[in-house]
């Protein structure tokens, strides 16, 4: 029997401004386990949208969203799913200036049973993880783009997630330092058998994903396949 | 890092104004304190006004502005002195005058004989005699400050005394006034045949309570004050003071929350994005709340102790004023203290409300798109 997918999108809408605007139209889009998918698409054509109700920050007008088999509209608790079932980088690091990068990203494990002592551990274990084991004690404002965007990914992690959701993760960056975040998420990936879903409109990062979605005015109008899931590669 | 001192690091992200409100609320707290402290104090001393000469209690004109214009004629001695329960009655006139710096010098009038009964504890000289209208005893702090000594003569509202003791009880009141024969003060004070007050003293076992109760219904004119809690009976001034006092708690209050909000409001209208980025992460939307509210209290917490403190240092300095001295002990209760904190979280309460209601309602995308 095939494994249920990690996500599951079934026609969702999401109108806006008292049915004036229509940002998502009766979208369906399954995402495998350990998938690498980009959305990709020009400005305006829902992309986000659909990334933040993915990430349970907004709800569907219409549809219903499952992430690892449960309906986000059935859950009781949808701090929780956002705390411990998700994670999510935005364009803006977001990250709070008055914090070091390793309070940072200690901020999400606040209410999930750690001690202010395991919670320092395991951001310094997280901050390694994305190569910055020596910045630990340094405030957003003394980052570099790159490194805010490390420390925004580290902080995705914090709680395990299964599955990064990551919205324009490198349209603020230079080329190189875009291109060093992608490999980041595309190791993280391997290694933590995370799912990614990325939302871009840049043709170079869309390019490291396993599957393009292609979107225009609210509903996904292409999809092409660039290599096997880890799943399927496995099962042939 | 511990949800304290991430609030530490909101609060104090904008230090002038985190400065700035907490001024406003230790103002207002140095003032709760400061009267809260005197107020306290000059109970006290009207406290030992009502158990000088170990009486059980003493009895006034009902409704007299101020102790010091209370009147009874000096028939009221006998009326009380007839009433069950009495042992003894002792009657008294206060005269307030000036003596050197002191303009609020204590002079008791008293039978010679009373005093003898009940005498103050003398650290030189002897009492007052009977038939020696123009003797006078005086406290430790007022010889003192007058630089005189038994044997020596004093002139006190034009009448030339002659010192023949000196006592020390440890009431301010006491030990900053003297104490001279009836008589004598009856005429210094213009006020030939009255009394201020009637110390009474009960027979042994007796309950004071029912005397207290029994002469207030025999002796129209009588008020009897057992307890501090009685003086207003007497003393309106006690009312007002107190009504001050709820009056600039009110405020202080008001004023307070005002500021906490204004700092509160600004503080969460300026990190609105980060409160969309805490519910991104998975914060509840009552982990804001709470942490909204922590950082009012806290902000209030150290406006508290700051203005605790210079409350405190306020009454010292206004207790360095001799005339101020004379008249009262400043009393320091828990209190004024637990007062001064209740307000604090009065104002951090207040303060915090609406700001956290704003950050609750809002969603994480209402917040994240926050510019």
């Amino acid at each position: 029997m095939s494994e249920a997918p990690a996500v599951s999108v079934r026609g969702v809408s999401r109108v806006f401004e008292d049915g004036r605007l229509r940002a998502l139209d009766g979208v369906d889009l399954d995402v495998a386990t350990g998938e690498f998918v980009a959305i990709m698409g020009p400005s305006g054509c829902g992309k986000s949208t659909l990334l933040h109700l993915i990430a349970a920050l907004d709800r569907p007008t219409e549809g219903s969203i499952m992430v690892g088999g449960h309906d986000l509209a059935g859950r009781a608790n949808l701090n929780h799913y956002r705390a411990r079932d998700v994670g999510i980088v935005f364009q803006l690091d977001n990250l709070l200036p008055t914090l070091s990068a390793s309070e940072n990203v200690q901020v999400p494990m606040f209410g999930h049973q750690r001690s202010g002592r395991a919670r320092h551990r395991r951001a310094e274990e997280l901050l390694g993880v994305v190569g910055l084991a020596g910045r630990a004690h340094t405030r957003p404002p003394q980052l570099s783009g790159g490194e805010r965007q490390r420390v925004a990914i580290a902080r995705a992690l914090a709680n395990s997630p299964a599955l990064l959701l990551a919205d324009e993760p490198t349209g603020r960056l230079d080329s190189e330092s875009g291109m060093r975040i992608l490999e980041l998420l595309k190791r993280l990936r391997e290694e933590r058998r995370l799912t990614v879903v990325v939302v871009t409109h840049d043709p170079r990062v869309a390019a490291q994903a396993d599957r393009i979605i292609e979107m225009l005015d609210g509903r996904i109008v292409g999809e092409r396949i660039q290599a096997q899931t880890p799943a399927a590669a496995a099962s042939s | 890092m511990s949800f304290l001192s991430l609030v530490a690091k909101n609060l104090f992200r904008q230090p002038v104004r985190a400065f700035l409100a907490c001024l406003g609320i230790a103002v207002g707290i140095t003032t709760v304190v400061a009267l809260g402290v005197i107020v306290e104090g000059f109970k006290n001393s009207s406290g030992a006004i009502m158990t000088m000469g170990e009486a059980d209690f003493f009895v006034a004109q009902n409704g007299a502005s101020d102790l010091s214009f209370s009147t009874l004629p000096e028939s009221t001695e006998s009326e009380i002195a007839a009433q069950p329960g009495v042992e003894r009655t002792a009657p008294a006139i206060f005269h307030i005058t000036r003596a050197g710096a002191n303009p609020f010098f204590f002079l008791l009038g008293l039978k010679p004989s009373d005093i003898s009964m009940s005498p103050p504890p003398l650290v030189a000289g002897r009492l007052i005699a009977e038939g020696a209208p123009d003797e006078v005893l005086l406290g430790d702090e007022a010889a003192a400050q007058l630089g005189v000594a038994p044997g020596d003569p004093l002139k006190l509202a034009d009448h030339s005394f002659q010192v023949v003791g000196v006592y020390h009880t440890g009431e301010k009141f006491e030990d900053n006034g003297g104490k001279a024969s009836l008589t004598t003060v009856q005429e210094i004070a213009a006020k030939p045949g009255s009394l201020s007050v009637v110390y009474v003293y009960v027979v042994p076992g007796t309950d004071v309570g029912k005397v207290a109760d029994a002469i207030e219904k025999a002796v129209p004119l009588a008020a009897s004050i057992v307890d501090i809690d009685d003086y207003d009976k007497v003393d309106q001034g006690f009312r007002i003071i107190e009504a001050l006092n709820a009056a600039i708690i009110v405020i202080a209050v008001g004023v307070g929350a005002i500021g906490v909000m204004n700092t509160m409001v600004m503080s969460v209208y300026e990190r609105t994005r980060e409160i969309g980025v805490l519910r991104a992460v998975g914060w509840s939307g009552f982990r804001v709340l709470r942490m909204i509210v922590t950082e009012s209290l806290l902000l209030c917490l150290v406006a508290a102790i700051a203005g605790t403190a210079l409350g405190v240092a306020a009454v010292e300095g206004v207790m360095r004023i001799p005339a101020v001295k004379s008249l009262l002990e400043p009393e320091y209760s828990t209190d004024i203290f637990v007062r001064a904190l209740g307000v604090a979280v009065v104002v951090a309460l207040v303060g915090a409300a609406y700001p956290a209601y704003r950050a609750i309602r809002l969603t994480p995308m209402e917040a994240l798109r926050y510019e």
